[in-house]
């Protein structure tokens, strides 16, 4: 029964904030060293394969997120492309890769939706590990897990280009190990709030209760057997969760000011697990009219956390705007969480006519790209922009190109919506035109301009696969050669060693030939050779 | 306080865009300035795909995506070579 189930659900949030405030009684040291133990030492040579130096385990989830979403982006171009030439890729059937259109876009979502994911993990583990005020307590094993739920990853990017009993093995394993990393990741976050010297804050509880929760959720259902409608509801509460959790720590960080309502942060935290959200559902629980309309008022109600994050974000940024406003993560995450509403909203009616009529079916595939690329995506980009210099302790390559990706992303993601939507719009009008009237033949209507409205949002969309692939450039070249934190040295590469002949020399020729401060200079003479022989 | 009446109607400052933005901008005008002009010079016809301008990949790229993909092999193709310049610059 679904109202059971809910009362699971809330019971669920309910253990998490009593576990969190009060610890486990009696066990507690001894939870405790166990988890410390299994963390680190028991997994023996695989915990000594990386140092575990600070904010590793930030900058290895966010590489490997960054990764994945740019083959999530290139294959999500893919995907639209062949939505108005299925063969346009059908030369690569020379190299055995056939792969269908809806092959490709389920293979695209998964990895797009991993790498966002990963992203916002990435940046969750450094908020953690600063609001607690000591540390994320394990960067060994979050470096670790990273790989792992990379391979995780790749295993359901095969496994969805797979039609075959193995795919299903492979689809198998996929999940299982990312179960295990979200548990492993859970522990480290419940390890470092137990040693945390700060108050928990809102952005604390949103990523603890996103990651346990529907842990909890898929445990109670071997018992319980929950209603499917939950546990749709729960696939998508990792991501969502987290985002809220980077959009509350990003503005105050930005603007350099605090959280705007503690009110409307404590609504965002109680009402996003006491509710259930429709983002991403596809109606296939079985239910009954009663349990439609609980489903019904539960997902617009879902809609209330996220109208709160959205408007302390706004009015956060508003106090010190002179100063969010020139920083690109303020950007991106007031983007995102505009763009979180508007697809909140829009799914509330996509999901609710999920479990009813299906009339309007048609706009889910644009309503996911709208909040996994729109809403998500700038977030996360926004979580980037903020955490990742922070946790590697190097700048950015070029702060122009962050910005200049995020409005790529945004501006593409939205146009791509924008088109998409209106290509769906008009196919299924002409689907029920036809249905409608027996004597038209729905093979000679004109689709030409259904055919140039999907050409137009796979271009708008290739500016987002691009803007994924120069923030990874950027990135990568920010890990390896940016300007360390806290201080101005420039960013290029100065020599190590530069040999002189005696004579005369400037500042500007030495600056030029590659001299940086740190730079030996060796004067060397012939003429001292002559004397030591 | 600074008393704003004293400026003269227009001012001109020193800054200027910066030339990758001025190059973007131009780059993309001229792509649909070309793109246009195909339109009037051969109403009608496709956009040639790759395969049909470059005669050693027609029966790789027969198609459109081809144009956009060679871009993001490209870029995929950099982000590899930054991982490998930058793990042996060390």
């Amino acid at each position: 029964m679904l109202l059971v189930d809910l009362i699971t659900v809330w019971a669920g949030f309910l253990l998490i904030v009593v576990l969190v405030n009060r610890g486990v009684p009696v066990f507690q040291e001894l939870i405790r060293d166990m988890t410390d133990f299994f963390m680190e030492k028991a997994l023996g040579p695989g915990a000594d394969l990386f140092e575990g130096r600070q904010g590793s385990g930030t900058v290895a989830w966010m590489m490997h997120g960054m990764l994945w979403t740019c083959i999530g982006a290139a294959f999500t171009f893919i995907g639209m492309w062949m939505t108005h030439e299925p063969d346009a890729i059908a030369s690569l059937s020379s190299i055995y890769y056939d792969p269908s259109t809806s092959t490709v876009q389920t293979a695209a979502y998964g990895a797009a939706s991993g790498g966002i994911l990963m992203l916002l993990i990435g940046a969750g583990l450094h908020i953690n590990g600063r609001l607690s005020g000591s540390g994320l307590a394990s960067e060994t094993n979050a470096v670790l897990v990273s790989f792992a739920f990379s391979m995780s990853l790749f295993l359901g990017f095969v496994s969805d280009h797979t039609d075959s009993t193995w795919g299903d093995f492979l689809c198998t394993a996929a999940s299982v190990i990312s179960v295990l990393v979200m548990i492993a990741i859970l522990a480290n976050h419940l390890l470092t709030l137990g040693r945390r010297t700060n108050a928990m804050m809102p952005s604390q509880w949103l990523i603890i209760g996103g990651l346990a929760l529907p842990l909890i959720m898929y445990a109670a259902d071997f018992v319980l057997d929950l209603h499917d409608a939950v546990l749709e509801s729960m696939e998508i509460l990792p991501m969502l969760a987290s985002g809220l959790a980077v959009a509350l720590y990003v503005a105050p960080f930005a603007a350099g000011t605090p959280l705007w309502s503690r009110t409307l942060a404590g609504t965002t935290v109680f009402m996003t697990f006491v509710t259930l959200s429709p983002i991403g559902i596809e109606g296939e629980a079985h239910t009954s009219m009663a349990d439609t309309a609980i489903l019904t008022v539960l997902f617009a109600a879902s809609i209330v956390p996220i109208l709160a994050a959205a408007g302390n974000v706004l009015q956060t940024t508003r106090s010190n705007w002179g100063k969010a406003s020139s920083n690109p993560a303020a950007t991106a995450v007031l983007i995102g969480m505009i763009m979180t509403v508007g697809s909140a909203i829009g799914h509330l009616f996509v999901g609710s006519d999920a479990h009813s009529a299906g009339e309007i079916q048609h706009l889910s595939t644009s309503m996911n790209t709208l909040f996994l690329w729109g809403g998500m995506g700038m977030i996360a980009w926004g979580g980037i922009i903020s955490c990742f210099p922070s946790a590697s302790g190097r700048s950015f390559d070029s702060d122009e190109t962050s910005r200049t990706t995020m409005w790529l992303i945004g501006g593409g993601t939205t146009l791509a919506f924008l088109f998409s939507m209106g290509s769906s719009m008009v196919t299924a009008a002409y689907d029920a035109a036809a249905v409608a009237n027996d004597g038209i033949d729905p093979e000679l209507i004109d689709m030409s301009a259904t055919a140039t409205l999907d050409v137009l949002a796979s271009i708008a969309f290739y500016a987002v696969a691009m803007a994924s692939i120069f923030m990874m450039i950027n990135m990568i070249r920010g890990n390896f050669t940016g300007s360390p934190m806290g201080t101005d040295e420039p960013t290029a590469q100065s020599a190590n060693r530069i040999a002189l002949t005696p004579g005369s020399t400037t500042i500007r020729q030495l600056i030029a030939a590659g001299a940086g401060p740190d730079t030996e200079i060796d004067v060397i003479s012939d003429d001292w050779d002559d004397e030591e022989e | 306080m600074f008393d704003e009446s004293m400026l003269p109607d227009v001012t001109l400052g020193e800054d200027e865009p910066a030339m990758a933005k001025v190059l973007l901008v131009v780059s993309i005008l001229g792509a649909m300035a070309l793109l246009i002009l195909y339109g009037v010079l051969f109403p009608g016809s496709d956009i040639p795909a790759l395969g049909d301008v470059v005669s050693l990949l027609s029966g790789l790229a027969n198609s459109g995506i081809w144009i956009f993909l060679i871009g993001i092999l490209v870029g995929f193709a950099m982000i590899f070579a930054n991982v490998l310049g930058g793990a042996l610059e060390d």
